[in-house]
């Protein structure tokens, strides 16, 4: 039942009393265990739900409880100002907990399209969720509240992919030769594109630099639509001119030296008639290259990382994040006495992959035309996008031209760039300025969540996300096949024990050059390492039987109370029988046993998706991991009786009780994480 | 580590071997022939001749991955245009080239920065066994030599026309280099 808004002015301070209980509340409804998931943001079209449940917090049960959605406070706003203000439509709700199911205790406090999602530059406006259940209208001790932190509870986000608040001022310019000549910069790629809020003279702060390298063929313009997008969110966007024609190594230095130019040249003011002067953030960079120059942003952080490359401006402490459009890999493979650069190292690194390129078409027979393999070299934080239906050109905006794209369902240009901006913008926010629901876009299903201005209505829209938090605490390798090689002995380590059909433990790399099912080739489509990577994983498969892969946990690594959540990736493997056999997305259950037999089991699909079908181009590409991501506390989740503290397995079950009924797959990365901050 | 130097070495035996395996293509011929000398030239060539190139526009094609090279008198030219739509490449070639007697070929698919001595000297003896000819002026290509400030201001005003003329559909690349200098 909705009430009258309940305002009390209140000089109560929350330091007089204990602190409230801090819960996950908000998310949404699921229609199989565990019921219900705890996110951080929502889309505008979205409406919030809230759970609690009573097998995890027995105080609540019987409780009637005033559910107030307000403005985020943080910690030190609420000790000052404990008041409960609701922002919803009718006010806040008032509920009664009772005993039984999260499903029991769901509520949906905003209907469609209420809230304010209008958070000006910055995506995602936040708001805490608070069980007032002592009805005072104040934060108390006697409550929940899900935000009470640096983060809120939840934020509800803009559309990615539309413009944000700016008007975009953008130039033109050749440097001037001297300046050219003193930054290694050859007369004909002097070139630069700029584009910046037209209002950045009356911002008092610097804003980051994201440097858009282009690849061969293309010029920095054929970018404009993803430079005038990320202007308009408050971003300086420098494209410029790169020399691909010699190759991804001379790419990487000229994008190196016009981004130290360019900083020289904007602080100076020699640049948009001195617009820039103090308004660039050298500290705070993003490089991203298409293709040839998606190899050279990451040959350019390989260079300042080893030294071989010393900028004036910036270093690659600077760099927050190195993302790649259909890169080549050239300068990994190709050797000719030059070392192995196409490495991103420890840099924060996103790779797109165009699941129908033509160009670098993820050639199993050619590694230099594999892009995936970068990503798997990248050390540290790490994210890849497979778009279904995109081509070479889906990345770059120039009218008139070919999209190159083989295979069905061909994505048309608004739909590829929809797609393109609208994750573009969370990466960006993300690691750059470290806003906190851009998460939600690169860890979740695409099918869960989602841009909202990607074109719902059309099926053949389909995208793979993938994403491993590299910070270097706070996360937990159970098994990353790296370690402890051979398949009865996991990274962590721990004892691997399987019932699966047709285990093999190695390299991630389809070893005939093609496609086609070969039983001698086990990782048939996966182009994740190349002859000269390391990047292992596991594959096997089940055909109409209930099968099991389980991962002991050692002792020490048994409290999975500790993490948020457990992660690992996985593909289905491209043409296999079992794959083909239903082209729709795969699923099985996870289950975690205690040290005292008891078990909670939750099945992948649960929270949309699952493991995607591979882009059906020639009837099967290369594979498409994807990551799943179960928060750990849903295994409690109705009664489920598991001792979170005491984790002694981990079983991946597969078959027709779990899921799909057959099937084979690609696995790895199999983790626990507190998505510690980048 | 990452990196098995077997495996390298391997991989690079295999590439080699399939680049070697393509044959020197000679280009149509020359449209126009512009020398040049450059007041201020800096690190760049004091002088030399812009080259329009007649070719068949399936090598010229921009590709990400490997591309074939244009070979002038056995030394990889620098090309100031892709040509894949007009079939006419202008490339910028240095005063010690005799571009009267030169041959002009497309090598092997490769990167330009990949090119080691011994894959050039590969392509010259391809370019010998196939008995290649000097490449042949298609129509009177001698024009008065012009002077210029430095090499911007000759592909301002002088490369950039020619992009206009021989291959508009590049006029992109001239539109860089008519853009306004930062000061």
């Amino acid at each position: 039942m909705r009430f009258a808004l309940l305002m009390i002015a209140s000089t109560l301070s929350l330091a007089a009393h204990a602190a409230p209980v801090k819960v996950e509340l908000a998310g949404n409804p699921l229609d199989r265990f565990p019921f219900f998931e705890y996110v951080r943001a929502f889309n505008t079209r979205m409406s919030v739900r809230v759970a609690i449940d009573p097998g995890r917090f027995p105080a609540i049960v019987g409780k009637t409880c005033d559910i107030f959605v307000v403005k985020h406070k943080t910690p030190s706003a609420w000790t000052a100002n404990p008041s409960l203000l609701d922002v919803t439509p009718g006010g806040a709700l008032r509920r009664t907990f009772v005993a039984g199911t999260i499903q029991a205790n769901t509520v949906s406090v905003t209907p469609t399209l209420s809230l304010d999602d209008d958070a000006g530059a910055s995506l995602g406006v936040p708001y805490d969720v608070v069980l007032d259940c002592d009805r005072n209208g104040v934060l108390s001790d006697a409550d929940y509240i899900d935000g009470l932190g640096a983060q809120a509870g939840f934020y509800m986000v803009a559309d990615t992919t539309k413009p944000g608040p700016y008007a975009v001022a953008t130039t033109s310019y050749n440097l001037a030769m001297p300046t050219a000549t003193h930054y290694s910069i050859p007369a004909m790629f002097r070139a630069e594109t700029i584009y910046y809020p037209a209002n950045i003279g009356a911002m008092n702060r610097r804003l980051p630099l994201v440097v858009i390298s282009h690849g061969n063929g293309f010029y920095p313009t054929d970018y404009a639509h993803i430079a005038n997008h990320l202007a308009s969110w408050g971003y300086v966007v420098l494209a410029h001119s790169t020399d691909t024609e010699a190759g991804p190594i001379t790419a990487a230095a000229t994008t190196i030296n016009h981004t130290d130019a360019f900083l020289d040249q904007a602080e100076t003011g020699t640049v948009a008639s001195g617009a820039l002067v103090g308004k660039v953030d050298s500290h705070r960079i993003a490089l991203l290259g298409h293709s040839r120059g998606g190899e050279g942003v990451v040959i350019a952080y390989n260079n300042l990382s080893t030294g071989a490359a010393t900028p004036a401006h910036f270093t690659k402490d600077d760099i927050k994040l190195v993302d790649s459009m259909a890169p080549t890999d050239i300068w990994w493979t190709t050797g000719d006495g030059n070392p192995a650069l196409t490495d991103p190292l420890d840099a924060n690194y996103h790779l797109w992959v165009a699941a129908g390129d033509m160009d670098v078409m993820g050639d199993p027979a050619d590694p230099r035309w594999q892009s995936q393999p970068i990503a798997d070299r990248a050390v540290g934080f790490k994210q890849v996008t497979v778009i279904h239906g995109a081509g070479h050109t889906s990345f770059a905006d120039r009218p008139g031209d070919v999209p190159h794209i083989d295979g069905p369902c061909q994505l048309t240009v608004p739909e590829g760039h929809a797609i393109q901006l609208g994750y573009l913008l969370p990466l960006m926010k993300h690691y750059l300025e470290g806003n906190v629901p851009s998460l939600d876009f690169l860890t979740r299903q695409y099918e869960n969540f989602h841009p909202r201005g990607i074109g719902l209505e059309n099926p053949c829209i389909i995208v793979a996300n993938e994403y491993r938090n590299g910070a270097d605490t706070g996360n937990f390798i159970i098994d990353d096949f790296q370690w402890n090689l051979g398949e009865g002995m996991s990274s962590a380590p721990g004892v691997v024990t399987y019932t699966v059909d047709n285990l093999t433990e190695g390299r991630l790399d389809d070893v005939t050059g093609s496609f086609n099912h070969d039983p001698a080739d086990p990782f048939n489509g996966a182009l994740f390492g190349t002859m000269v990577d390391s990047s292992r994983g596991v594959t096997f498969d089940w055909t109409n039987s209930d099968r099991y892969i389980q991962w002991a946990i050692p002792k020490t690594g048994r409290n999975f109370s500790k993490y948020a959540v457990l992660s690992f990736r996985g593909a289905q493997a491209s043409r296999h029988p079992n794959t083909v056999a239903a082209l729709e997305d795969l699923t099985f259950a996870v289950e975690l046993r205690d040290a005292n037999g008891a078990k909670s089991s939750i099945n992948i699909g649960a929270y949309g998706g699952g493991l995607e079908e591979p882009y059906q181009r020639g009837g099967g590409w290369a594979d498409e991991m994807e990551t799943i991501r179960i928060r750990v506390t849903d295994f409690l989740n109705n009664g489920a009786p598991i001792d979170l503290t005491k984790i002694a397995s981990v079983r991946i079950k597969v078959g027709p009780s779990y899921g799909s009924p057959m099937g084979r797959i690609v696995l790895d990365d199999l983790m626990l994480t507190n998505d510690g901050a980048p | 580590m990452k990196v098995f130097a077997a495996a390298v070495a391997a991989s690079l035996l295999a590439f080699s071997l399939s680049a070697a395996a393509q044959t020197a293509t000679p280009v149509k011929g020359i449209l126009a022939a512009q020398r040049f000398t450059l007041a201020e030239p800096g690190n760049d060539i004091p002088a030399g001749t812009l080259l329009v190139l007649d070719v068949d526009p399936a090598l010229a094609v921009p590709r990400e991955s490997l591309n074939p090279i244009l070979y002038i008198e056995g030394q990889p030219a620098t090309r100031l245009n892709h040509g894949g739509q007009s079939g006419h490449v202008l490339v910028i070639v240095p005063a010690g080239v005799d571009v009267n007697r030169a041959r002009i070929w497309f090598g092997a698919p490769d990167v330009v920065e990949a090119l080691t001595p011994q894959k050039i000297q590969a392509e010259r003896t391809k370019a010998d066994a196939s008995r290649l000819s000097r490449a042949r002026a298609l129509v009177n290509v001698e024009r008065p030599v012009v002077e210029a400030k430095d090499l911007a201001a000759l592909l301002r005003d002088v490369a950039a026309p020619l992009i206009d003329r021989y291959s508009p559909q590049d006029a992109a690349v001239a539109a860089q280099w008519r853009l306004p200098e930062a000061n």
